[in-house]
């Protein structure tokens, strides 16, 4: 079983020469835990396939091409029921895609006898019924949400990707009433891992979430994420923010899993309105101070996290936080503290301007915001157009009102906490 | 699923890195002159003067990679399309006291919001057109700038307006901008493609790359009425194709130093 990919450049008229992935061999998704009595289907196999190549071909670009970023690829690729992927589904997927990493993706799917991409040895058939799937990375946003949810835990299977997290995932699904989380890690040999801009990694998780609340014979899965990263506002124009949650990747997932499996599927972020301090302090009342206390050490960020060093040859112990990428930024807006290896507020980091970077962005962003507090509109204006298009129609992802209440309430954090 | 990643860099020119903004900081720059960079982005609060501004933009234009894609973007179908959209627009919302002629051109019908239902419905057309997020994002947002500043930059008019208050403020400050409409879309096109290729901006900075970008684009204008513009009945209509036509003259046109 194969994937067959190549890449062209925006500064190239032609497309690179094929790459070639054995499956099994070199690229594998391992899952453990307890599905469905559906089990895993040929159709969740192979929605897992595309999600598990997308990521795979991610992680095989250059870790910077300069000018010369992919801007379109083609893949071929081998799956058990390629006629599941209709035009429709192809057609969402390749938007879905082209909206998470400003590319053009092309496929072309072939028939295999047995898929050979997803080792499912460690998986559990349970005959259980539940609600909804709930992506659970362990993070703030997503472990505030299942404290909110905490109540209904036997009516939620988790689902959750791993690399070093995997302890701490179980002991906060655990302490908050959880069974264990179906969880998910990645097998890559001889492939190359540079790529580590992670524009479509959260399609995978997504399609995690599809696979498991199939094999419950369930169409709704729940993604946790503050309205300022859900909605991938920028603090300025130069950054390209990731659109891990943003509503337009949900509405193109619900048509992808509808076409693939049938039904008409939901995705909501309930945390879409709110900010992560908000997040935060929905957790705190649900799970009251003493556990609440327990799992903000469980719970992980930061883009550096398990490096030794920061941008720029800046030395930082391996496993900490550095305290000054953007996730370190906006959880310190929810938790008011520095926890990282490097304090925004000792005058030696914030006037290191390598170390300082994301920092001064939003701090402009910030004072832009609160200058403009009384002119919404001009705010509006000025953001990206998947940000305004959020606000659209008659019944938009998130008003207005609520859009400009959101930059309003995360400007004050933002101020609050440095 | 929790915290993803931001691939935290490059809206613009410049590719994307695996973490933060692929400009230089001003104190190790690379892009830009490395002194006017410093100078505006300094530590010691930043010389922003407009001198300061329009090496910056000469600067960060002059590299090899950013004019290839400065380039690239304005030979793109959405900014091109956008321009012969705005084309039409100033007759339709000049020349007619009604709009019944855009509702029958574009399907939007008077209701308070129209004139963003317009620019949304042009950009959706034409957006499908170009497959580069950045380049649809600059269009999409000149032809908005254009677009607020015929309606004399009144935000709640552009996006609760109906057509009766539209075609009042377009009637009141249209002329002007209409009038001059190649300068106002390329100073936008080029002012939002250069804050792309620099660090964040405050107020003060953000209005001085504006003045700078719109001095470089009305001096590229100059240079192309004085070598295309009425010759083989080129007009200013044709003004972003001519630049497509001849990539190195617009390319050098980018970084070539403007007469006092």
């Amino acid at each position: 079983m194969r994937l067959r990919w190549r890449s062209r450049g925006l500064s190239e008229d032609k497309f690179g020469a094929w790459q070639t992935v054995k499956f099994a061999d070199q690229l594998q998704l391992i899952l453990s835990g307890c599905f469905g009595r559906r089990g895993l289907s040929a159709a969740a196999k192979d929605l897992l396939t595309v999600a598990l190549s997308v990521h795979s071909i991610e992680r095989s670009l250059t870790i910077y091409s300069g000018t010369n970023r992919p801007v379109a690829f083609d893949v071929r690729l081998e799956l058990e029921e390629p006629e599941r992927w209709t035009t429709v589904a192809v057609q969402h997927l390749s938007e879905l895609l082209q909206f998470q990493g400003d590319a053009t993706w092309q496929w072309t799917f072939l028939p295999t006898k047995r898929a050979t991409s997803v080792d499912s040895r460690a998986v559990q058939i349970v005959d259980r019924e539940i609600d909804q799937a709930v992506l659970f990375s362990g993070g703030l946003d997503s472990t505030s949400g299942i404290a909110t949810l905490c109540s209904n835990a036997n009516r939620i299977q988790l689902v959750s990707h791993y690399s070093k997290q995997k302890s701490d995932q179980n002991a906060i699904a655990e302490k908050l009433g959880y069974l264990p989380p179906i969880q998910a890690r990645i097998v890559r040999k001889e492939l190359g891992s540079r790529g580590r801009a992670f524009l479509y990694r959260s399609f995978y998780f997504l399609c995690l979430g599809g696979a498991a609340a199939a094999s419950y014979d369930i169409k709704s899965i729940l993604q946790f994420e503050n309205g300022m990263l859900a909605a991938a506002i920028p603090p300025a124009p130069t950054y390209f923010m990731t659109r891990h949650a943003h509503p337009i990747i949900h509405r193109h997932a619900e048509m992808i899993f509808s076409e693939i499996f049938g039904g008409t599927w939901t995705i909501s972020n309930p945390f879409l309105s709110m900010t992560k301090k908000d997040a935060v302090a929905a957790m705190r009342k649900a799970a009251g101070k003493k556990l609440f206390d327990q799992l903000i050490p469980l719970t992980e960020t930061c883009w550096y996290k398990n490096s030794n060093q920061f941008r720029g040859n800046h030395a930082k112990a391996n496993g900490k936080p550095c305290g000054v990428c953007i996730p370190c930024i906006v959880r310190r807006t929810a938790m008011g503290i520095s926890e990282g290896e490097f304090d925004l507020e000792e005058a030696a980091v914030k006037s290191d301007p390598i170390l300082s970077r994301e920092f001064d962005a939003y701090s402009q962003f910030v004072d832009w915001i609160q200058a403009h507090q009384k002119t919404p509109n001009r705010i509006l204006l000025e953001l990206p157009g998947y940000v305004r298009e959020m606000t659209r129609g008659t019944s938009p992802a998130l008003d207005r009102t609520q859009l400009s209440s959101l930059l309003d309430r995360f400007a004050k954090d933002f101020r609050n906490a440095f | 699923m929790g915290t993803g990643r931001f691939a935290g860099s490059g809206s613009g020119a410049l590719g994307r890195g695996s973490s933060g903004a692929r400009y230089s900081s001003a104190s190790t720059s690379t892009v830009a002159s490395g002194s006017a960079m410093a100078l505006f982005f300094g530590a010691a609060g930043g010389a922003s003067t407009q001198a300061v501004a329009g090496a910056v933009v000469r600067d960060t234009f002059g590299q090899r990679g950013v004019s290839e894609y400065i380039y690239k973007m304005i030979s793109s179908p959405a900014v091109q399309g956008m321009f012969e959209e705005l084309f039409t627009l100033s007759v339709l919302l000049l020349q007619n006291k009604t709009w019944d002629a855009i509702t029958k051109r574009y399907g939007v019908p008077d209701q308070p919001g129209c004139l963003a239902e317009l620019s949304t419905a042009i950009k959706r057309n034409l957006g499908a057109k170009e497959p580069l997020e950045a380049f649809r994002e600059i269009a999409g947002i000149s032809l908005d700038d254009v677009l607020l500043a015929a309606i004399g930059e009144d935000d709640d008019i552009f996006l609760d307006g109906n057509a009766g208050d539209v075609l009042n403020a377009a009637q009141k400050h249209g002329t002007k901008i209409f009038g001059s409409l190649s300068g106002y879309y390329l100073g936008s096109v080029l002012n939002r493609a250069a804050i792309r290729e620099v660090p964040p901006l405050s107020d003060q900075q953000k209005i001085s790359m504006q003045v700078a970008s719109q001095e470089r684009a009305d001096f590229i204008i100059r240079r192309f009425e004085r070598t295309y513009l009425s010759k083989e009945q080129t007009t200013y209509r044709q003004m972003l194709s001519t630049f497509q036509n001849n990539e190195d003259w617009f390319r050098d046109k980018l970084r070539e130093e403007i007469p006092a």
